[in-house]
């Protein structure tokens, strides 16, 4: 006694556990954010997000903290500070920056740009 | 026919716990973001990164914990431990606090297993170039000279029973600049202990600490290209302290000469050499952030009796690309995709 197609009755139940599964596969990847974006901030305070995701030109964002102007660049697969009036320069020198974790520190400013991921960063921390 | 649905009942039941399990997993994982803050203390960017639930307590209870040891530690804070043994400079004794005591005294072992290559009473000298409020040119030779010849630490004394220094001269000085930073990391991370944190990192300018581990496991710290930009390295590292020195931290030209900001006590100039970077790992912050400075002005073959004295291991990065590494960190250390281009590890 073999048979080659599903019952009516079994359909009944397979096409729900079908429909939940799809959903639960949904609801994963609409809840999972969107990759990396750039923090900029001044004084430890949050001053602008960008996802990576959303750039589609390159943006020039200037950004002011302790009186020293800095314009951060960023485009779909960096950031760095592209100028900055402080005297030093390390945040310029830091150059482009990619991964998660990785970011660039303006002392005299006070302003932080830095690359954050949705998982775990790739970079924890940097000597 | 109930064979086939008894068989078809257990792959759905399968089926929907698998799904349901997959879901709950996504939303634990969300759920473990830790808390980051980041501030701005002993002139360097610090930034904490806590796990679990007590992550926003324990890291203003570390932001908190720098400051107090700033107020200790600073030679430039009027009253601070490090102020008053500056301004007693040979009139007298000056009894400090246990935190004060314990950084001294794990930085003047680092004084002394290096030989004077690292020299905590090196403030004469660090204020006469001023790397912090970026020379653009060196000081007179005369000047270098006479700063110099006031940079010893044997001339700090210490009397264990009061917790007590004291300076034969008054020309002598304190700079706990260099072991400030790796100290910092030893004090946040005693803070999250207290609170029974379970994993944290915390960076304070190139000192990192870290306590516990991540769920995924070691923590990945990117050791800086000299040259800027991406990391040249990864070290994987469990619980633990690192520290860089670098003389590309700090620097200038004139007349067509690099200065940087690693100087050698012995001349009273940069330190000259062919190492770019020393990356340190051990178990306390300040000797970290001690040793990197020593290990940087001994080079590389003097610098290991010190590591092993004190239980560290180290990366030498040179001019030329060459990257020596110390047995222990051979198999916790990889270069980068952009570090193979350019570096070669040594065997």
């Amino acid at each position: 006694m073999t048979r080659k197609t599903f019952s009516k009755k079994e359909l009944v139940i397979i096409a729900p556990i079908i429909v939940i599964l799809l959903a639960v596969v949904m609801i994963i990847r609409f809840t999972a954010k969107d990759g990396k974006s750039v923090v900029i901030e001044v004084d430890g305070e949050t001053y602008k997000t960008v996802e990576f995701g959303k750039v589609t030109e390159p943006m020039d964002i200037e950004v002011l903290g302790n009186d020293i102007t800095l314009h951060v660049e960023i485009t779909k697969d960096y950031a760095r500070v592209l100028s900055s009036e402080c005297p030093d320069k390390i945040c310029v020198n830091m150059g482009k920056l990619t991964k998660s974790g990785q970011s660039a520190v303006c002392l005299p400013a006070k302003v932080v740009v830095k690359i954050t991921g949705d998982g775990e960063d790739e970079i924890d921390g940097i000597t | 026919m109930s064979k086939n649905k008894t068989i078809l009942s257990i792959i759905m039941a399968v089926l929907v716990l698998l799904s349901l399990s997959m879901l709950i997993y996504t939303r634990l994982n969300s759920d473990v973001k830790p808390t980051e803050v980041t501030t701005f203390a002993m002139g360097s960017y610090i930034s904490q990164t806590v796990y679990g639930e007590d992550g926003e307590t324990a890291a203003k209870n570390g932001a908190v914990a720098v400051n107090r040891l700033e107020e200790l530690i600073s030679w430039k804070i009027a009253d601070s431990d490090v102020y008053n043994i500056n301004l007693n400079a040979g009139k007298d004794w000056v009894q400090v606090s246990p935190a004060t005591e314990n950084i001294l005294n794990q930085a003047l072992s680092v004084c002394k297993a290096s030989k004077g290559a690292f020299d905590i009473t090196v403030l004469p000298l660090s204020r006469l170039w001023d790397f912090d409020n970026s020379p653009t040119a060196p000081p007179s030779e005369a000047d270098i000279d006479r700063c110099s010849e006031f940079v010893d630490y044997t001339a700090l004394r210490y009397d264990a029973n009061t917790s007590s220094y004291s300076f034969k001269s008054s020309a002598y000085a304190v700079d706990l600049g260099s072991v400030g930073k790796g100290a910092a990391c030893d004090a946040i991370i005693a803070e999250y202990k207290a609170l029974n944190v379970d994993a944290a990192i915390v960076a304070v300018g190139g000192s990192v600490g870290t306590l516990g581990t991540k769920k995924s496991g070691k923590w990945n710290i990117a050791v800086r290209d000299p040259d800027g930009g991406d990391a040249i390295g990864v070290i994987q590292m469990g619980e633990g302290y690192c520290s860089t020195s670098g003389s590309y931290e700090k620097n200038f030209e004139y007349e067509g000469k690099l200065y940087h900001h690693i100087l050698d006590p012995k001349t009273g100039y940069p330190k000259q050499t062919d190492v770019v970077s020393v990356t340190i790992v051990c178990d306390t912050g300040a000797v970290s952030d001690a040793l990197s400075t020593a290990c940087f002005n001994l080079g590389w073959e003097e610098s290991q009796a010190v590591l092993e004295q004190f239980g560290a291991e180290a990366i030498f990065i040179y001019d030329d690309g060459t990257i020596k590494l110390t047995e222990g960190i051979r198999n916790d250390f990889r270069l980068t995709e952009s570090g193979k281009l350019k570096c070669r590890i040594e065997e």
